[in-house]
């Protein structure tokens, strides 16, 4: 044998094992592609490889399979039980199976017969005890517990009330209930659910198999208490799998304080009750777990969070295990089981809906409703299109939640969404970290894990469950973080490197730009005193020059971008996607110089390569965009709308119609539309954008703000003042809240808000406002800047509008100056400079020292 | 009872007591055997393996008292998948001794029922020590190997409690299984 064709076949035998094996036979032909011996070689040695490891496999079942059917010594069915004749077996599961019995007097019942569970003195006590507060529970839709004993070999049982009927989601589908009849059909679950609460007993195993539908089309819920009652110690944990992996509780309807096997109490029944709630609207559950792997089931139940239920049935991507198969959802058929068309099915879910099922849901118990009734309460108010109680989650705890969850990835991806809706075009965030050459890989792997492991630490203390009052702030846990870093991470300058450039990240991303500056300096620094140029020293220097960018210094961020563009271009070479992101980033700071030339330049530069990509996707989305929100500067308004039309089809080719980059696109394209005079297609774009803006981002998302403004301005053209007025409050409002004192988009709104207030006859209110918009654009830009003649010729008419004519004309002139010289006499800000300086000069009586230009 | 229970240990562990660790394998394994003394009495029929059965009960329970940080828990796996093994070796050992001395006995109708799982204590001791030469050859195979057939854990798992990719833990667990297969079948 050549011993080449030997090692290679060891290497793609080894290759293979992280493939599924129905896939080998179809690689092994592939890689050999006609090799024949190598092919002969390879299948040998997975063949040996699959001998050996069903060798062990058997080895290990023969062990534990022999302990699992010493678990259910008995496969013949038993003739009597406890004075009952057994009459048919209705299920089995791991430590339990169900007879259909029958008393001396023909009455019928579900006798459970529990096995595996011995019982010393002690937990039969318990037994005994739970038994009869079960029983003691009188309730038209639970089913009774009649009687619970020992059987004569020592094994526990327990009679219920024999219920035929249905799981309750089969019987909704069956009778195609809307989702009127479903909601008022769960409501008896929820009081039912109640009343055993009261009772002091939790259920602890709700699901659809639990809560069945009789022929009479009530509902009965069985085996309430039952998951308790099996357990002999350790009363506080539900295991919901045996050793073999077959399952007590169903990790898809288990709150996460019961996969935790944390302390369990009628909170983890509300829980369950909106998964219930979401699979009977939805027709889905929110997770689809077949893993026995602790960890993963951990990962999804405890740190995923649901998608919308609403989304859920447009045919959204649930959260799924990896050893899973999708669902095979169909919207139509979901929807025509519920009587209507996937559309309007979307829209009822969508809002109200959506929320209860979610506040069911909340990972934290203390979050969730109060009681099954108080939930039942909620969609009643639902149903009677009354306000309901649920709220959506606030911005701060999704942040939180993000944060923890994404742990590293965290700045990255929400950096791009805010960096797009920042500017007036966004900066197209490259994750830098997923391009890692592989050689790197291992000790980049490494090191994220350190990272990761200290966020986690560093957000875990403010994990509500575990502080003992509210929570911190996020800024709090950030600062607390920054100053661990920097102490604590001394001794490892690269991992330090890489936690404050994260930390400068989340810093921005909050918009924190006081902090995040020197984070993002500190880790710069650090890199470059270790002498590392890895992507991450990259993207710290990216981010850095994003921060300096947003904070208007300019002359830095492209000093900052060009080092970027420099190593990216000897890393990836000239025509790399990495390299055409640089470009972009770097086209965005001229067009802020005001260099617009230029950027377009850069741009179409942008749009060539990106257009050599056979997979551009949303980075050509994003170029596109750029692209054209700067020919609409420019005046090429046809191009401008010809590329909006194209970025337009590119995103809904992608994601669809409802996605951040379709709100981005519209927001840009509604300008055009507004410049050419189509107000109506402009308002629509607007208010589109508004609208899917208010479905993807939190509700104080600065993007909203933007759209907000923008609907602003389009009022204002259309001379609607009051009308405009009243959108630039809700974006100032919004900013106010959201962004720091002295943000330059603040200035906008309040400049917005300022121009109407003087336009509508209340200069003395607007005065304050136009003075603060001045005051934070001359700390934010160079002197001569035009956005602070801009607000100077603003103040100048609200100050002319109140008749303090000195300051008035002091401030116009200076305004005058600046704007006439940078954008020339026919510009529109200086005509309306040239018109107010008239009238003052008209009501002072003063000659006019500007009418000799005109 | 004792106060110490394993749950209590583990807290401790969480907490940052390292000693607790010890006490805690110790414990674990008393609770393994005590437990199934305990339960012995009860059954009829094939009393060992149910001996092995409640051993996994207990195992589970401790498995979902797992430590919340990542580094204890890390710990934890590893230490679980070794209490398992030892405690199915020991197991094994003390079998297969009664068995070897009590020769002369007559055969019951019960023990009929026990030939297959004596034959499997017999396997198990084997392994024990094919696994204990592996060890000294290749230490990480060895412990993939451990966590996956003593500990029963899934790939992900092992690679969590031994802090190496799932991709190795696969390479490892193959290459195990191909070395105790060989040693086994030779």
């Amino acid at each position: 044998m050549d011993s080449n064709i030997n090692k290679t076949a060891k290497k793609l035998a080894e290759r293979l094992l992280d493939y599924p094996e129905q896939q080998w036979d179809q690689l092994i032909e592939d890689w050999c592609n006609g090799n024949d011996e190598l092919q002969q070689e390879l299948h040998r040695l997975t063949e040996q490889n699959l001998n050996a490891r069903s060798f062990v496999e058997e080895f290990q079942k023969r062990i534990y399979s022999l302990t699992k059917s010493s678990l259910s010594p008995d496969s013949a069915q038993p003739d009597q039980i406890a004075g009952y004749k057994i009459i048919e077996k209705l299920g089995t599961g791991s430590s339990a199976t169900v007879y259909l019995a029958e008393n001396e007097v023909g009455e019928k019942g579900a006798l459970k017969l529990l096995r595996g569970i011995g019982l010393d003195s002690y937990s039969r006590q318990r037994f005994e005890s739970e038994q009869h507060i079960l029983a003691s529970l009188d309730h038209p839709n639970i089913a009774r517990l009649v009687e619970g004993g020992i059987t004569e070999k020592g094994d526990p049982y327990v009679l219920m009330e024999y219920v035929d009927g249905v799981p309750i989601d089969e019987w909704c589908d069956r009778h195609r209930l809307n989702i009127h009849d479903r909601i008022l059909l769960f409501q008896n679950v929820c009081k039912a659910v109640h009343y055993a609460h009261q009772n002091l007993v939790v259920h602890r195993d709700l699901k659809p198999e639990h809560v069945l539908v009789n022929r009479n089309g009530e509902v009965k819920l069985i085996d309430f208490g039952i998951a308790k009652l099996l357990q002999t110690e350790h009363p506080e944990i539900t295991p919901f799998h045996t050793w073999t992996g077959m399952r007590i509780m169903t990790p898809e309807f288990a709150s996460p304080e019961q996969v935790r096997g944390k302390h369990i109490t009628t909170a983890s029944d509300i829980y369950s009750l909106g998964i219930l709630l979401y699979l009977l609207l939805t027709g889905r559950k929110p997770y689809r777990i077949g893993t026995t792997s602790m960890l993963e089931i951990e990962k999804i139940v405890c740190d995923l969070e649901p998608i919308k239920p609403s989304e859920a049935v447009a045919g959204g991507t649930i959260h799924l295990a990896t050893d899973i198969p999708d669902d095979f959802f169909n919207p139509e058929e979901t929807a025509n089981r519920r009587g209507m068309d996937p559309e309007r099915l979307r829209k009822q879910l969508a809002g109200d809906l959506d929320k209860i099922v979610l506040m069911a849901m909340w990972k934290e118990p203390h979050r969730r409703y109060a009681s099954a009734l108080s939930l039942s309460d909620d969609l009643e108010n639902y149903l009677k299109g009354e306000p309901v109680e649920a709220r959506a989650p606030t911005i701060r705890y999704r942040i939180r939640k993000f944060i923890y969850r994404n742990k590293i990835a965290v700045a990255t991806a929400a950096v791009a969404l805010l960096a797009l809706t920042g500017g007036v075009i966004g900066i197209l965030w490259q994750s830098h970290l997923a391009k890692l050459n592989a050689e790197r890989a291992e000790i980049q792997a490494e090191r994220a894990e350190h990272v990761a492991a200290f966020l986690v630490e560093l957000f875990e203390e403010s994990d509500p469950t575990k502080a003992n009052d509210g929570s911190k702030t996020a800024r709090e846990m950030l600062d607390e973080g920054f100053d661990k870093v920097q102490t604590e991470l001394a001794g490892q300058p690269a991992v330090q490197a890489q936690m404050l450039g994260i930390i400068g990240k989340v810093y921005q991303n909050l918009g924190y730009y006081d902090q995040a500056r020197p984070a993002l300096e500190m880790s710069v620094e650090s890199y470059r005193n270790i002498g590392e140029r890895s992507p991450q020293y990259v993207s710290a220097l990216l981010e850095l020059a994003n921060l300096e960018y947003r904070m208007g210094l300019l002359e830095q961020a492209e000093i900052s971008t060009r080092e970027v563009l420099e190593l990216n271009t000897e890393f990836y070479g000239p025509d790399h996607p990495e390299v055409a992101s640089t470009l972009n980033t770097l086209a965005i700071i001229y067009e802020g110089k005001g260099e617009l030339e230029v950027a377009k330049e850069t741009l179409r530069r942008v749009v060539q390569i990106r257009r050599q990509d056979p997979e551009p996707g949303s980075n050509l989305a994003a170029n596109l965009n750029n692209l054209a929100i700067l020919m609409h500067r420019t005046g090429e308004l046809e191009g401008a709308d010809e590329l909006f039309e194209e970025a337009i089809a590119v995103v809904k080719n992608i994601w669809g119609d409802v996605h951040p980059y379709m709100a981005f696109t519209l927001n840009g394209y509604s300008g055009v539309h507004q410049e050419l005079g189509h107000f109506d297609r402009a308002e629509e774009d607007l208010k589109r954008a508004l609208d899917i803006g208010m479905q993807v981002f939190p509700e104080d998302h600065p993007f909203i703000a933007v759209v907000l403004h923008n609907i602003g301005k389009l009022f204002e053209a259309t001379e609607d003042y009051s009308e405009a007025l009243q959108y630039y409050q809700e974006g100032l409002s919004l900013r106010r809240r959201s962004l720091p004192a002295q943000h330059p988009d603040l200035s906008t709104s309040l400049d917005g808000v300022g121009m109407m207030l003087t336009e509508l006859g209340q200069p003395s209110e607007a005065e304050p406002l136009l003075r603060e918009a001045l005051e934070i654009r001359r700390q934010a830009y160079g002197k001569n800047d035009w956005r602070i003649a801009q607000a100077e010729a603003h103040l100048g008419r609200c100050l002319l509008e109140m008749r303090k004519f000195d300051e008035a004309e002091q401030i116009l002139l200076k305004s005058y100056s600046i704007l006439a010289e940078a954008r020339g006499q026919q510009d529109i800000l200086v005509q309306n400079i040239i018109r107010d300086l008239d009238l003052l000069y008209s009501l002072t009586g003063k000659p006019n020292p500007v009418v000799i230009h005109n | 009872m004792t106060v110490h229970t394993p749950t209590l240990l583990i807290q401790k562990f969480s907490d940052g007591d390292v000693s607790a660790l010890n006490e805690l394998f110790e414990l674990v394994y008393d609770e393994l055997h005590t437990l199934a003394k305990k339960q012995r009495g009860r059954w009829t029929g094939a009393e060992t393996l149910n001996t092995v059965a409640l051993i996994h009960e207990t195992y589970l329970k401790l498995w979902y008292n797992q430590p919340n940080k990542i580094e204890n828990r890390r710990h934890f796996l590893a230490i679980a998948a070794k209490v398992m093994r030892q405690i199915l070796i020991n197991y094994a050992e003390k079998r297969s001794a009664q068995k070897r001395g009590g020769d002369l006995t007559p055969i019951d109708s019960d023990s009929l029922n026990l030939i297959a799982d004596d034959k499997a204590a017999r396997e198990l001791l084997e392994m024990h020590e094919t696994l204990n030469r592996l060890e000294k050859l290749n230490k990480r195979q060895a412990n993939v190997f451990e966590c996956r057939f003593f500990g029963g854990m899934t790939v992900e798992d092992t690679a969590f409690a031994l802090d190496i990719s799932p991709a190795t833990v696969k390479r490892d667990w193959q290459a195990a299984c191909n070395w105790i297969y060989s040693e086994l079948n030779r």
